[in-house]
């Protein structure tokens, strides 16, 4: 009975930590960098549409977008 | 019976969420094994208002959550019972904290909790039903 017991109660941890993975799983996803990705995306495709603007204004990598506070696209934000 | 009907429904409902993600999310950790490496973008794109934010976002934390509950109510011990049910909404806190990777949503967090209140209040019908 009292193996029993533990073999339900284990079966059910097992079954608890498969929900966690799942949950954990699909959390960790790139949702959290998606807003930058979409911004450098959507900023080099801008530029792209203006092409006088192109020669004066380099691409953008979202490193730069984090690390260069000389950017034209952080001071634009600021 | 209940109970392979409760653990047939949570398989169903946690199916249904995981075709959300492979369908109409950006790719995650557990879709990429399964649709391969892929652009950022969502096999298909919706357009960006309301009713596709409920589909993509909540509606799969909210099929998950249900399942949690659908297969806490099997579970005859109180103790384990409490901690499933408390389950979804530690691990929203957990983002909240930075403990549980993932990025916090308070509406994730609203619809546990109503989830949970409909699950407790029909779990104590249920309940005096059957005495």
């Amino acid at each position: 009975m009292g193996k029993n017991k533990t073999k339900v109660i284990l079966g059910h941890c097992a079954a608890l930590c498969i929900f966690a993975l799942i949950a954990v799983a699909s959390s960790s996803s790139k949702d959290a960098i998606r807003g930058v990705d979409d911004f450098v995306e959507g900023y080099n495709y801008g530029k792209s549409l203006v092409s006088d603007a192109s020669d004066e204004i380099e691409p953008v990598e979202m490193d730069s977008v984090i690390t260069d506070t000389n950017s034209p696209l952080v001071a634009t934000i600021k | 019976m209940i109970v392979h009907r409760n653990i047939f429904c949570a398989v169903i409902q946690i199916t249904l969420g995981t075709l959300i993600y492979i369908l109409l999310r950006e790719p995650v950790y557990f879709t990429e094994p399964i649709i391969g490496s892929m652009p950022n973008t969502p096999l298909i794109t919706l357009p960006d208002n309301m009713w596709s934010y409920a589909l993509k976002f909540i509606l799969p934390d909210a099929l998950w959550c249900t399942a949690l509950l659908l297969y806490a109510s099997i579970i005859e011990y109180k103790a384990l019972r409490l901690v499933v049910i408390i389950l979804a909404p530690s691990m929203e806190l957990g983002q909240l904290a930075g403990i549980v990777p993932g990025t916090f949503d308070p509406v994730d967090l609203l619809i546990y909790f109503l989830l949970t209140l409909i699950f407790i209040t029909q779990w104590e019908r249920t309940k005096q039903k059957s005495f």
